[in-house]
């Protein structure tokens, strides 16, 4: 069971997000969260969902793995939308008063503001990011961006090469965890029951073998390194290169067009679409 | 010095001893007063049992460690020589690929191709060479069809064929092999073995192959047995496995087959020499009782 563990999660693929450049989508990912962040009303919101779902559409990941991916922060979105309509105090009347209770229309559309966001931002970036983007290209991406940094000895390829040793010895711990845990279990070790103080000394004997292994792994895998000629002080070439297409380019101009629209829409006044009921409902401002 | 330039390998008097941190007592030598050639294209087998001093000796051959005496010379290069720089010993390493034992701790990256290019791309190659070269290390380890997988995925002896192909994308003359069979299954292990026979065969690779499986180091074209850092044996497998009482001596075993015939020759049936494979056992089985019958 445990040995399903992955970073993020990657479903494989080749949609047009899954060829696009990392590069593209660490830095598309960045304008969506700023838009996020941006967006002030209504309206903002519905372009950003619209946005959104088309993300989804052109992956072609089913909608129940997003829904999956948000499952786990419902209870928070829960929680805070509570304290947000409780505690926000509104210009007019209450809507409803009940004791010391009371709650405010300021309230509740700052909830769903909130969840839609928080919502957003965890699709949004998943989509772009760990959803359609392995691992290994996500830390390639990262080391081409940050590789200006080398300029001022910042030392950007080891670590990326850290990260890259990482993500490859995640499953090889977990599932030596798995193997010692149940070494234990077979001699009668208990890691479910009791205290949380007893719970955690349980661990002891899981992690001292474990971090004792690793480092013998780090040790045997470091002169295996050297062995292929690996220094961390030379040049070394690439078998991928990361290169900008036609649809990278492409992909930038949506997203800054996006971002731009996102933040023209939150200072629109309702008077540009008519000064109607609706109008003032889409632009309508917290 | 010009017929020291034929051998791959050639020790004078190798003695290593590790370091005590605890400055206590003496410590034995691993590898005491050690001389042996490999000429170029061998397929060699080290035995000898745990603590006898062979990993010592391959680690000596990758410059992993460095000889306490003696003089060593890999590739026509002296390595002992005062002038050995580590930018020699990097240039020398790319020529003489090292297979260890466990195959999770020597695969760096998380997609199958992506390690067979880590050689390559240290060297810092262009890419396009690097891409032929991960290709053809792949096919020629069977495992083309994985080249997109992530390596924790894999059986042992599949994760062992994507480090041998780690090694020959680095196009070395000389493969040692740590024990690299020591942690697979029978399968895997024969897959393992038998890429090495055709990389010795096809390819002219010299193979080193350490191990403690004597039907592997049956199949070798000279077999090297070491007992407490010092060379016992040294010589054709059918010659070595034939001095059955001073193996055992040893600790070690022969094959199953030279143990076999070996048993019956006590018993007093008699037979020329020692069959190495199963066929040849099964040929020397066959006399034997065809002697029986005639009688």
């Amino acid at each position: 069971m445990i040995s399903d563990i992955t970073l993020g999660q990657f479903f494989p693929g080749f949609s047009l997000l899954h060829k696009l450049d990392p590069r593209t989508k660490l830095i598309g990912a960045i304008l969506f969260i700023v838009a996020i962040f941006m967006a002030k009303t209504p309206l903002a919101f519905v372009l950003l969902t619209l946005f959104t779902v088309a993300m989804i559409l052109v992956s072609r990941i089913s909608f129940s793995v997003i829904l999956r991916g948000i499952r786990p922060v419902v209870y928070i979105l829960i929680f805070t939308s509570i304290l947000n309509i409780f505690m926000t105090k509104g210009a007019g009347e209450p809507l409803v008063a009940f004791w010391v209770l009371k709650i405010y229309k300021e309230g509740i559309i700052r909830a769903i503001f909130m969840t839609v966001r928080v919502i957003l931002l965890i699709v949004g970036s998943s989509m772009l990011l760990t959803y359609t983007t392995s691992p290994i290209s996500l830390t390639d991406g990262l080391e081409s961006l940050l590789s200006p940094l080398a300029k001022i000895h910042i030392p950007v390829h080891v670590f990326s090469m850290m990260m890259t040793i990482a993500l490859r010895f995640i499953p090889t711990l977990v599932e030596e965890t798995d193997k010692i845990m149940n070494a234990q279990k077979s001699r009668g070790a208990d890691f479910s029951s009791g205290s949380l103080v007893r719970r955690a000394k349980a661990l002891i004997p899981i992690i001292v073998p474990l971090f004792v292994s690793a480092f013998k792994r780090a040790e045997e895998l470091a002169v295996a390194m050297e062995c292929r000629c690996y220094r961390v002080d030379k040049k070394r070439s690439k078998l991928v290169k990361l290169s900008f297409g036609a649809r990278d380019f492409l992909s930038f101009a949506v997203f800054a067009v996006f971002l731009a629209g996102v933040i023209l829409i939150s200072r629109m006044s309702p008077a540009l679409f008519g000064g109607g009921a609706l109008a003032r409902a889409l632009c309508y401002r917290i | 010095m010009e017929d020291k330039k034929k051998y791959v390998i050639l020790a004078e008097h190798l003695t290593y001893v590790y370091e005590d941190e605890s400055d206590a007592h003496d410590v034995p030598p691993a590898v005491s007063d050690v001389s042996f050639a490999v000429e170029a294209g061998e397929y060699i087998a080290i035995l000898g049992h745990n603590g006898s001093g062979k990993s010592t000796l391959a680690k000596l051959c990758n410059m992993i460690l460095t000889p306490t005496e003696g003089r060593l010379t890999v590739l026509g290069r002296e390595v002992t020589a005062e002038d050995f720089t580590e930018e020699d010993m990097f240039d020398l390493r790319a020529d003489i690929g090292m297979v260890f034992q466990n195959p999770d701790n020597q695969l760096v990256a998380t997609v199958v191709e992506e390690d067979v290019a880590f050689g390559p791309e240290n060297l810092g190659l262009a890419r396009e060479e690097i891409r032929r070269r991960v290709n053809a290390a792949l096919s020629a380890v069977g495992m083309e069809e994985y080249a997109h997988h992530a390596p924790h995925k894999l059986s042992g002896g599949q994760k062992q064929r994507i480090a041998i192909a780690g090694i020959l994308a680095m196009k070395p003359s000389v493969i040692l092999f740590d024990e690299s069979t020591s942690m697979l299954d029978p399968l895997g292990r024969a897959e393992v073995v038998s890429i090495m026979e055709r990389l010795n065969r096809e390819e002219g690779i010299t193979v080193i192959h350490i191990t403690h499986y004597m039907d592997e180091a049956a199949r070798a074209s000279r077999v090297i047995v070491m007992n407490d850092g010092r060379i016992a044996f040294d010589g054709h497998p059918s010659k070595v496995f034939s001095n059955v009482e001073r193996l055992h001596a040893l600790g070690l075993e022969a094959p199953q087959g030279v143990e076999l015939i070996y048993e019956l020759k006590k018993e007093g049936f008699s037979h020329e020499g020692y069959p190495l494979t199963e066929a040849e056992c099964i040929d020397a089985l066959t006399l034997m009782l065809g002697g029986e019958a005639n009688v």
